[in-house]
């Protein structure tokens, strides 16, 4: 079972040291009604990944279709909804999301838990949502809708889903020998510029406008001379991953495991550059096994997914009953 | 052949052949070949002499390279014009050569033809055009003390003399080309460094190809530069090729044909640029042999993208422990080009270390380029550290790589790796730009950028990248490129203003030191793969790419390997690729929504929303129902 977290915004006050006000050059470099939303629904789905993960407990700050949920204020909008999503993996056929239905609002944060049961297969699930918002060509999707912002995020490249405003992070990010983080980077700013049909960033202007955002993750900036992802230990994958998201704003966040093989200082450096970009207009949709990322980042409303369709919604009360006993306690009751 | 029909007959006294062949190798210096009776050779090409006599004809005579033109010609009788029944030619097509008109060029451009000064004027150059040295336009003012460097004819010290033809001749791993040389050529260049000298600058030596045959005559004049390298104990020098055709030849047909020689003493250092970027239609067959004494390290990178037919034959042996081997190679293949690189490398002598990266892009469906990666690690080599590896790109359908690489270890004490990959560009990292908001264009020139990028970076002089990098930018084969990504080669000054302090200096001044050890890093490796990627990617490739792209079949090493029996051993897509795709599977969902109704599903058919070509209506029928699949026939049969 995946249990699901949902943070809403005015809850970042409650946290520790984290609060930044969202950077006010973020919001400008957003679309209009930007909303981060961290959707973490991670339906495991195996993406690819060798790794088996154990009980995923994705933080899938996915909104119920039902809607009120109780976690929220009834003006906020929906910003995600995904109405019976079922998708298979291209080349087996194999069955992975089952009538999924979600729905995130602006200003959640979410978190998605997976139950232990399934093992490999939920895995998958976890991937597989992701990877089906993003448009990965390993997932087909068979049926179901998926509107972002108003519009059929299906029928979108992933490209394109990305420039809508939906970010999505890596569990493993992919390596790109060759070509330098900062060369990456610009041209991924510069490609959603263009689509906001703003002036492009010279490489000047561009370092300019990403320095301060380096120091929010906390990364040194010789790294941005390194070549993609090549060599880096898992703490400056993940926080590459947050700088990314930091440099392009994105209305709906999905952070696959940010906090997956990481210590706790750089978790902390993660929940801060996180809750740092949360705003009323944006929603973040984690996921993730355990429950120290959710000390730091406090979710509105938890998900629990279990076998391809999202069993119990609640808030955060759900995950410490989860933490005492078990999947079993969940999915008993 | 008429050759070996004599032959028989004039064998039968075989008691008397051995005495002959003595005869034969003591005969006077002028040793002419058509007084030769054929006796001689087992096998003689008649093509390959006639050859030979022309180019022997064509040439004033030379004490200094009398010895190597008579061990060339012996050499040649025995070797016939090889064939793809030959192993280092297995995969090379060289009837474009052997079906030409074949003219030797016998004297320098006379007209005032000026190739252009290189920018950098810091360098000392050669400039020997069509294999002859233009002492006019060479500038050698600069070299150090005791460092010569020029023809071998007009050297007046007998020391260099003596030393360089110590070496002449006395190679055994030649083929053909080796010897046609070594006939054929005029003159040789000799660059001496003496004992315990560095070089700073590099000295560049520009090969201009004037000559060349015109589209649809078969001439194809053919030009031997040779050079010969001697670095003695503790010496260091740069060497850049540079071969090039005379600014709006890109288009003749000739043939170069050029030999380098080079020896290293104990503990030298030479580092060797290559670059090739010569007409599309012409034939470029080098050789580069090497001589390493111990303790002594040898560098080669090299960048070929030109030339119909390029091959380049690298022999690196040797003679010492402890030497230092680095071979970096990129070749790039955007026509109907075939790019070859045979190397050897031999190892004798224990501890020696080298590491060999070859990588190429073919972007043509008739493009092709061949490796061969020979290592001899032999018996007395332990303790050696080998290492190859070779990567190569196909990105187009239909382009061939040919690769061979092989180690053939003797010795017991070694480390030794090598590897190939072939590929298209991986789709994970594709996918990976694409969720970022990049779009597949870009992401494919960036990522064949960042992909050449990693030996051309390795070019130790930043004025040569940027050589290559104007050269493909000019060229008018390459449209011009427009890219996404903007750079100036300002912005790396910013970020080195708060980390390192290196490249501060790299980026304000082409450094030409050799003695220092890394390689400024230059202004970004798309600015030197821009036009590379434009030669890469024209957009007449794109479309072909779009129509037809087979999906590749990646195997992911990390996974278990699966059994031969498994049904699902190829990962194939239903359909070929097809841009238009994701329009035709939205419209087929909506046909298979509609309701039952005839008329409704006949309405819809008239949305369809590309002209039907095949392609498109065999898969929007298979994904009808079966009686939609009846009424969408029945349609498609109106007019």
């Amino acid at each position: 079972m995946a249990l699901r977290f949902t943070l809403s915004s005015p809850s970042p006050s409650l946290q520790p040291p984290l609060i930044h006000s969202p950077p006010p050059l973020k919001l400008s470099t957003l679309p209009l009604n930007s909303n981060l939303f961290t959707y973490s629904a991670t339906r495991s789905l195996r993406l690819r990944s060798t790794r088996r993960l154990p009980a995923v407990t994705a933080s899938v700050p996915a909104v119920e279709t039902t809607g009120t949920t109780g976690t929220d204020s009834g003006k906020k909008r929906p910003l995600l909804e995904v109405k019976d999503l079922t998708a298979v993996i291209t080349e087996s056929k194999q069955e992975i999301l089952k009538g999924v239905n979600v729905v995130v609002y602006e200003g959640e944060v979410g978190s998605c838990y997976y139950g232990k049961k399934m093992g490999l297969v939920r895995a998958h699930f976890q991937r597989l949502e992701l990877y089906v918002l993003a448009g990965h060509p390993d997932y087909e999707v068979t049926g179901g809708s998926v509107v972002f912002k108003g519009e059929n995020l299906l029928d979108m490249e992933p490209e394109e889903r990305s420039l809508a405003g939906l970010f999505m992070s890596f569990q493993s990010p992919v390596e790109i020998p060759g070509v330098n983080n900062i060369d990456f980077l610009n041209m991924a700013y510069n490609a959603r510029r263009r689509k906001l049909g703003l002036p492009e960033l010279g490489p000047i202007e561009f370092y300019a406008y990403l320095f301060p955002k380096l120091e929010l993750v906390n990364m040194k900036s010789d790294f941005l001379n390194r070549n993609v992802n090549e060599g880096f230990s898992g703490g400056e994958r993940k926080r590459n991953e947050i700088l990314q998201l930091a440099v392009l704003g994105a209305e709906l966040a999905i952070l696959d495991e940010i906090d997956s093989g990481l210590d706790i200082d750089a978790l902390q450096d993660v929940a801060k550059a996180v809750n740092g970009m949360l705003t009323p207009n944006n929603a973040v949709l984690m996921i993730t096994h355990y429950l120290r990322l959710l000390e730091f980042i406090k979710p509105t409303c938890i998900h629990i997914m279990e076998n391809g369709r999202i069993v119990k919604t609640g808030d955060i009360s759900i995950a410490k009953t989860l933490e005492k006993e078990g999947y079993k306690a969940i999915s008993a009751s | 052949m008429p050759a070996l029909a004599i032959i028989p007959q004039i064998r039968t006294p075989i008691t008397i052949k051995p005495k002959i062949k003595h005869k034969q190798k003591q005969k006077p210096k002028s040793f002419s070949l058509s007084t030769t009776p054929i006796t001689q050779a087992s096998f003689s090409d008649p093509f390959v002499l006639q050859l030979a006599e022309t180019l022997e004809d064509s040439l004033s005579p030379s004490v200094s390279l009398q010895r190597l033109r008579d061990s060339s010609s012996e050499s040649l009788l025995s070797t016939s014009w090889p064939s793809r029944k030959d192993e280092p030619f297995r995969f090379t097509d060289t009837s474009f050569i052997r079906l030409s008109q074949i003219i030797p060029i016998t004297k320098p451009p006379q007209f005032d033809y000026l190739p252009s000064i290189n920018g950098d004027t810091l360098l000392p150059n050669i400039v020997i055009a069509d294999g002859f040295v233009l002492n006019s336009m060479s500038r050698l003012s600069t070299l150090p003390d005791g460092v010569y460097v020029g023809s071998l004819l007009s050297d007046s010290s007998d020391i260099i003399a003596e030393r360089v033809l110590e070496f002449v001749g006395d190679f055994e791993w030649g083929d053909l080309f080796w010897s046609i040389n070594g006939i054929g050529a005029h003159d040789m260049t000799v660059v001496y460094v003496p004992a315990g000298v560095k070089v700073e600058n590099p000295i560049h030596f520009k090969y201009v190809s004037v000559e060349g045959g015109e589209k649809g005559s078969k001439k194809l004049p053919v030009s031997n530069p040779r050079v010969f390298v001697v670095v003695e104990e503790g010496g260091e020098v740069g060497i850049i090729e540079e071969f090039v055709s005379k600014e709006g030849n890109d288009d003749r047909y000739y043939w170069a044909n050029p030999v380098l020689e080079v020896v290293i003493g104990k503990g030298a250092k030479v580092r060797h640029s290559y670059v090739q970027s010569q007409s599309l239609n012409s034939a470029h067959i080098k050789w580069t042999a090497v001589r390493q004494e111990a303790a002594s390290t040898y560098e080669l990178v090299e960048v070929s993208t030109g030339g119909k037919l390029s091959r380049h034959n690298l022999h690196v042996q040797q003679l010492g422990p402890d030497t230092a081997t680095e071979l970096s190679t990129f070749h790039l293949s955007v026509g109907d080009q075939t790019q070859d690189l045979h190397s050897r490398l031999i190892l004798d002598h224990p501890r020696g270390r080298s590491q060999q990266l070859h990588k190429c892009i073919v972007a043509h469906s008739q493009g092709q380029a061949v490796f061969d990666g020979n290592v001899k690690v032999n018996r007395y080599a332990q303790q050696t550290d080998a290492g190859q590896l070779t990567r190569s790109l196909l990105l187009e359908p239909r382009a061939t790589v040919n690769v061979k690489p092989n180690l053939q270890i003797i010795a017991d004490d070694v480390k030794c790796s090598h590897g190939a990959a072939i590929s298209d560009l991986e789709e994970t990292q594709l996918f990976y730009f694409q969720a970022r908001g990049i779009d597949l264009e870009t992401a494919r020139k960036a990522l064949v950028f960042s992909f050449g990028a990693e030996v051309i970076e390795r070019l130790p002089n930043s004025f040569m990248q940027k050589q290559v990098e104007s050269h493909s930018f000019h060229s008018s084969r390459c449209p011009f490129y427009k890219t996404t990504i903007r750079y100036k080669e300002t912005h790396f000054l910013l970020i080195s203003c708060n980390s390192s302090t290196s490249k501060t200096s790299s980026s304000t001044k082409p450094s030409q030191n050799l003695s220092e050890s890394p390689n400024p890093k230059n202004p970004s490796s798309s600015d030197h793969l821009k036009p590379l990627s434009a030669t890469t990617l024209t957009t007449k490739d794109h479309q072909a790419q779009l129509l037809s792209k087979p999906k590749s079949t990646r195997v992911n090493p990390t996974r278990p390997k699966r059994s031969v029996l498994s049904l699902q051993r190829l990962k194939r897509s239903l359909y070929p690729y097809n841009p238009q795709i994701k329009e035709l599977k939205l419209f087929a969902k909506k046909l298979n929504d509609c309701g039952s109704g005839e008329n409704e599903f006949v309405s819809l058919l008239e949305t369809f929303p590309y002209p039907p070509t095949k392609e498109n209506a065999l898969l929007i029928l298979n994904s009808l129902r079966a009686w939609q699949k009846t009424s969408f026939l029945q349609l498609g049969q109106d007019p």
